[in-house]
């Protein structure tokens, strides 16, 4: 029997087999059995064409192996074998596409790399900056609220003169003191669009002193009040760079809240201590 | 040429797949069918994360504003002049209400997004406004919705009194005028009437005076006198109120 009647024999094993895609490498792997046997036949000194023969002979009978091997390879389980693979294929595709567009929103920088409101104010005269370590920690909706920066900021009364078409001028800019701070939100699930509660965030401190919020009435008209601008930082963090204008000079504390629909967050920040920048 | 090409790449294959333990074929399904959401789950959220239904959109901003969960009072949908359709949401909570409209986001696999406004509740009566048919040049109609315990009340009458001054195209202007909105139960049993601009006049700048001005119950930096006249079935004066409205956010 030769090379052609081996390739019969392994086409009708294989036309046992239900799912198709599996044909052609049972047939390659049936194939290489017999040069096996056919070729440890030829070596113990057996004519060539005898050994394909008896090789073949002592496969068995085709349509038996054939149908031992379709019980084994379920059509069902191929066919959801070749689709989950292609439709990962394409998702992975996707996902790589997709992936593009959010390289800022995974957390690859570390969060404590933000600006420091300190250096900037450290150039400047008439200023005095004192850093300050919050410890402050709340949660409310599975939110976890921190405080991870705020930098207390002390500007004496000072004048800038400037001429402008031939004239001088000059202006006063009073005394003030301000708290500079990052407000963080951080859960386990992703938020994709930031916290945006913080802009109802207001603050109190122990001289009795309130301090509205973005939203609240009027805050563009008065001077104490708490403003800020929402920062996404991940999917997972959402930072608020606020600060709080006119502080009081007196308070010992001030504290961040939040009590909308019944919730109750607050976070006081001991304004005592801190280290000069 | 083509053989090669495979015969290689079948070569690559096998031996970046030397390391890889060899799966069963029923285990490689199995861990496909797991790598498949996850791998969805990623893009979704790769691609903004934006909710894929409105109510799922309108949960989101009430979680991430830290207000709610509300029981949903009413659902209504209106058309952005010709293109976006909204879909508007107002949610009662413990403490007061919810409502936001809900668009479709552009961008990869799009999803819903929209702004939460809160509205706290007020003593006797609340008063929210929906936008009609609004860009930020042209207001043309607003839907104004009274919420409060007032069960018995069939129909109500808002007075709302708009008083304004300045210029408008350098042209000075004095608006004083008490628009009254009819309100009656809606599908959901909530009262509520529209309020649409009143000049029949063909003259633009008088237009878009009352226009712009109206405009101003969707701004929250604005506060404007409202007079609240509940009704019972036999047209019995049930309550009145005055309070001054303000939008509860921006838009």
């Amino acid at each position: 029997m030769d090379n052609i009647s081996w390739g019969s024999w392994t086409r009708r094993v294989s036309a046992h087999i239900k799912f198709k895609p599996d044909r052609l490498p049972v047939e390659e792997e049936l194939l290489a059995h017999l040069e096996d046997n056919a070729e440890t036949l030829m070596k113990g000194g057996m004519p060539c064409r005898d050994a394909e023969a008896q090789a073949l002979a002592a496969m068995g009978d085709a349509d038996e192996v054939g149908r031992a091997l379709a019980a084994v390879h379920k059509p069902w389980l191929g066919y959801l074998w070749l689709w989950s693979r292609r439709v990962l294929i394409l998702c992975i595709v996707v996902l790589l596409f997709s992936a593009f567009g959010v390289a800022g929103r995974l957390p690859l920088v570390p969060l404590e790399q933000d600006p420091d409101v300190a250096e900037w104010y450290e150039e400047k005269e008439h200023y005095t900056v004192t850093r300050i370590s919050p410890k402050c920690r709340d949660e409310s909706d599975g939110f976890t609220f921190t405080v991870p920066q705020a930098q207390l900021v002390h500007n004496e009364t000072y004048h800038i003169v400037y001429e402008s078409e031939g004239k001088t001028y000059t202006d006063t800019v009073e005394e003030n003191y301000s708290i500079y701070l990052i407000l963080e939100a951080s859960r386990w699930l992703p938020m994709a669009d930031g916290f945006s509660a913080f802009r109802h965030f207001y603050a109190v401190d122990d001289q009795g002193n309130r301090y509205p919020g973005f939203f609240e009435e009027n805050n563009e008209n008065v001077g104490k009040c708490l403003v800020g601008n929402q920062q996404q930082s991940d999917l997972w963090h959402s930072r608020y760079d606020a600060w709080i204008r006119e502080l009081d000079p007196e308070a010992k504390w001030v504290e961040l809240c939040y009590d909308r629909d019944g919730r109750d967050v607050r976070l006081r920040i001991d304004l005592t201590g801190g280290e000069g920048a | 040429m083509r053989e090669k090409l495979r015969a290689r790449w079948d070569s690559l294959v096998q031996k970046l797949s030397r390391r890889i333990p060899r799966l069963s074929r029923a285990w490689r399904v199995v861990r496909n069918l797991l790598c498949i959401p996850l791998t969805v789950y990623l893009i979704w959220l790769f691609a903004g994360g934006n909710p894929l239904s409105p109510q799922w959109a309108f949960r989101r901003e009430e979680t991430l504003d830290m207000v709610g969960p509300s029981e949903i009072l009413c659902e209504a949908r209106y058309r952005y002049y010709y293109s976006t359709d909204y879909i508007w949401f107002l949610g009662e909570t413990e403490g007061g209400y919810t409502s936001m409209s809900c668009s479709r986001s552009g961008g990869f696999l799009g999803g819903w997004s929209g702004q939460l406004a809160y509205w706290p509740r007020g003593e006797e009566v609340t008063m929210v406004v929906r936008e009609g048919t609004v860009n930020q040049d042209v207001y043309e109609a607003a839907w104004v919705y009274l919420l409060g315990d007032a069960s018995d009340a069939v129909r109500a009458e808002v007075d709302i009194h708009f008083q304004q001054s300045g210029h408008l195209n350098d042209r000075p202007y004095d608006f004083d005028r008490v628009y009254t909105v009819e309100c009656t139960r809606n599908e959901e049993g909530i009262l509520c009437g529209l309020l649409a601009p009143t000049d029949q006049s063909e003259d633009l700048w008088t237009a878009t005076l009352e226009e712009s001005v109206l405009a101003d119950l969707f701004h929250y930096r604005y506060k404007v006198p409202v007079t609240v006249r509940l009704y019972g079935e036999k047209d019995e004066l049930l309550l009145q109120t005055s309070f001054e409205y303000r939008c509860a956010d921006p838009e």
